[in-house]
């Protein structure tokens, strides 16, 4: 345990600096070979050039080797002396910006000299109730949905879940946001909105075509849900497979020639065990969870990190998308790694030794 | 030797489900026992498959002659007829520009596919051969290309695609087709890697080994062939999720701009008219989700016809 611990700590670093690198080699590249992103926030108008060099600077645009085609920025010439270990370069921008990251914790600014770190700050309590909902209900209702088509392969409710599963995966989530927004949020919440005896917090809370301020939990209910549904589908296949696998293992039989009661059987034997694969994929997903709140949360009008990135991507504000979009794929590899880590502690039989 | 080649090719010679009969199998026996040729025949027995194919072919006919479907130009718009309701002549009526709905639908049906099967034949070509090396080498090979694939693994495909696009500032079809294909080849490579690895052992790979074959050989004619189903699979679902990759791009508004025309376009522009005209938003809905859905179901059913154990 101890050593797995240790070789999943190690291999933690280069993953996370190989992705710091991709992230930063898209972006330079892309950089390199369309222009200056910063002209894109002047539209058709020629800004003045002091102007347009100072923004330049100061968003972190200015390294001459954005100027080179394919250039990876990861060393340039010393300026003076003869560099790091006397090869005559020293680190370039790619161990700049990750020696801000990583010492100074600083993900960059917005136009208007607002550290990136300040704008998640501010968003990120809405993102943060969004995942939980999200996953949550994913959790429920995926698991609920797989144990009882697992436990009566080709029922009814079998079929009914796989048919209904191809469903969910086929419709992109921004067609499902906007049609469950239009249909249940507007024109369902209009019905309910005419009645009186209903309270606010449903009428105007929970069934709201966008978030509200005034009801900061209600309102994302059914954002969340729809961000669940996105991989409530994959939980549910999982939960189902996995279920049939050992609903034939030998310990369930040895279980039910004991005479323990089915409930015993089915919640403690088969269900704990089966569970294993499913809470992996859960804290997986985490992932794409955050990724699917760029599109539940625009949608639906949340201010939350998602809106933040799509907000900043639409005006051309790339030095908020490339500092948010850091800040998320760092959490994200702290999730897969504390993942592996309860892996290896749910199931006994992975030691990786 | 030529035993085994003639395996080898048969077992290949049709790797595309419907490409004409496998020429003759050699020595014409009772029953052409091919995997891909049984798996064509209970494939066209399978009326999901049948139907879900025949409306890729429809899009798939859109996208490359859309003259065929329609006669309308979707540029020729006039604003005195914005978001007219959908009539004999314009089953679509017009959008909100006043411009046929119908057409722009034909027509946006280039876009996604044109995007969708460059980016899939490119993750395969990269990732295939990369996972055959890395399945086929193992060793210090096999961990370089491991390491970089849990790299691009770890970038989640949504967040990598706004980075870059939001960036680079032109968004079209070729740099959408980059961004896809940057972000999805690993995990092609990892199932080709997969089943490289599970049958690189097999005894008709060692017998090819000892009766001579060079490396490429063996990878091409013998173990190749064999790791086909899973990525044919794979590649016929990343299909359908490409396509609704770029319309989720397209709607989020890094992915391609109007006035090209594309479903996600559509849906983006017409997402607040639902109320009043909903058949604005539910014809390119429907198109999207009906063209994902019909390569899922495809891929279902290829894995179902190419696993021999459901025979």
């Amino acid at each position: 345990m101890g050593r797995y611990v240790i070789r999943r700590l190690l291999q933690f670093i280069p993953t996370v600096l190989g992705t710091m690198f991709l992230l930063h080699y898209m972006t330079s590249l892309a950089v390199q070979f369309s222009g200056n992103p910063v002209r894109a926030l002047f539209g058709d108008r020629t800004p003045d050039p002091a102007l347009l060099a100072a923004i330049t600077e100061r968003l972190g645009y200015a390294d001459p080797c954005l100027d080179k085609r394919g250039d990876p920025c990861l060393w340039r010439e010393a300026e003076s002396g003869s560099g790091w270990l006397g090869t005559g370069y020293e680190p370039g921008l790619f161990f700049d910006r990750l020696g801000n990251i990583f010492f100074h914790f600083d993900f960059g600014i917005n136009l208007r000299q607002r550290e990136v770190t300040d704008l998640v700050a501010d968003a990120i309590p809405f993102t943060l109730k969004l995942l939980v909902i999200a996953i949550v209900f994913e959790a429920v209702v995926g698991i609920a949905a797989g144990v009882l088509a697992g436990l009566r392969g080709g029922s009814f409710t079998d079929y009914a879940v796989k048919i209904s599963t191809v469903f969910v995966i086929s419709v992109p989530i921004f067609v499902l946001g906007v049609v469950v927004r239009e249909f249940v949020g507007v024109k369902f919440g209009n019905v309910l909105r005419g009645q009186d005896w209903i309270p606010d917090v449903i009428s105007v809370g929970v069934f709201t075509p966008g978030f509200k301020a005034d009801y900061p939990l209600a309102s994302l209910v059914i954002p969340g849900m729809v961000l669940g549904a996105l991989s409530l589908a994959t939980t549910a296949r999982l939960t189902r497979t996995s279920i049939m696998e050992n609903i034939r293992a030998d310990y369930v039989r040895t279980a039910k020639a004991k005479g323990l009661t089915n409930k015993r059987v089915i919640g403690v034997h088969t269900l704990r065990n089966s569970l294993i694969p499913v809470i992996t994929f859960l804290g997986v997903d985490i992932g794409a969870a955050m990724a699917g709140a760029v599109v539940t949360e625009t949608i639906f009008n949340v201010p939350g990190i998602g809106r933040l990135v799509t907000m900043a991507a639409r005006s051309g504000e790339s030095s908020v998308v490339v500092g948010v979009v850091t800040m998320l794929v760092l959490v994200v590899l702290l999730a897969n790694l504390l993942v592996d880590l309860l892996y290896a502690v749910l199931d006994p039989r992975i030691r990786y030794e | 030797m030529s035993d085994l080649t003639s395996t080898g090719s048969a077992a290949g010679g049709a790797p595309v489900a419907g490409d004409g009969p496998t020429p003759g199998a050699p020595g014409g026996k009772e029953r052409n026992a091919s995997l891909w040729a049984d798996a064509r025949r209970q494939l066209l027995r399978d009326p999901v498959f049948v139907i879900a194919s025949l409306y890729i072919l429809a899009v798939g006919s859109m996208a490359l002659f859309p003259k065929l479907w329609t006669s309308q130009d979707p540029r020729a718009c006039s604003t005195d007829r914005t978001r007219v309701a959908p009539s004999w002549d314009h089953p679509f009526g017009f959008d909100i520009l006043g411009c046929d709905y119908y057409s722009h639908a034909i027509y946006g049906a280039r876009p996604s596919m044109v995007i969708a099967v460059m980016a899939t034949s490119g993750i395969v070509l990269f990732g295939g051969v990369l996972g055959l090396l890395a399945g086929y080498y193992g060793g210090w090979v096999d961990a370089i290309i491991s390491r970089v694939m849990d790299i691009f693994f770890s970038l989640p495909f949504l967040l990598g695609a706004i980075v870059f696009l939001t960036v680079i500032k032109r968004q079209n079809e070729w740099t959408i087709t980059a961004v896809l294909f940057l972000l999805a080849w690993p995990t092609i490579a990892r199932i080709i890697r997969g089943s490289v690895i599970s049958s690189k052992d097999l005894d008709y790979v060692h017998a090819a080994k000892a009766v001579g074959a060079r490396n490429s050989r063996l990878m091409f004619r013998h173990i190749l062939p064999n790791a086909m189903a899973p990525m044919l699979v794979y590649a016929t679902i990343v299909l359908g999720s490409f396509v609704a990759a770029e319309a989720t791009l397209t709607f989020l508004g890094v992915g391609l701009q109007p006035p090209t025309q594309s479903w996600g376009i559509m849906i983006s522009q017409h997402q607040v008219y639902f109320l009043e005209d909903p058949w604005l938003l539910l014809f390119p809905c429907g198109l999207l989700v009906g063209t994902v859905l019909s390569f899922i179901l495809m891929g279902d059913a290829l894995r179902d016809a190419l696993d021999p154990k459901f025979r």
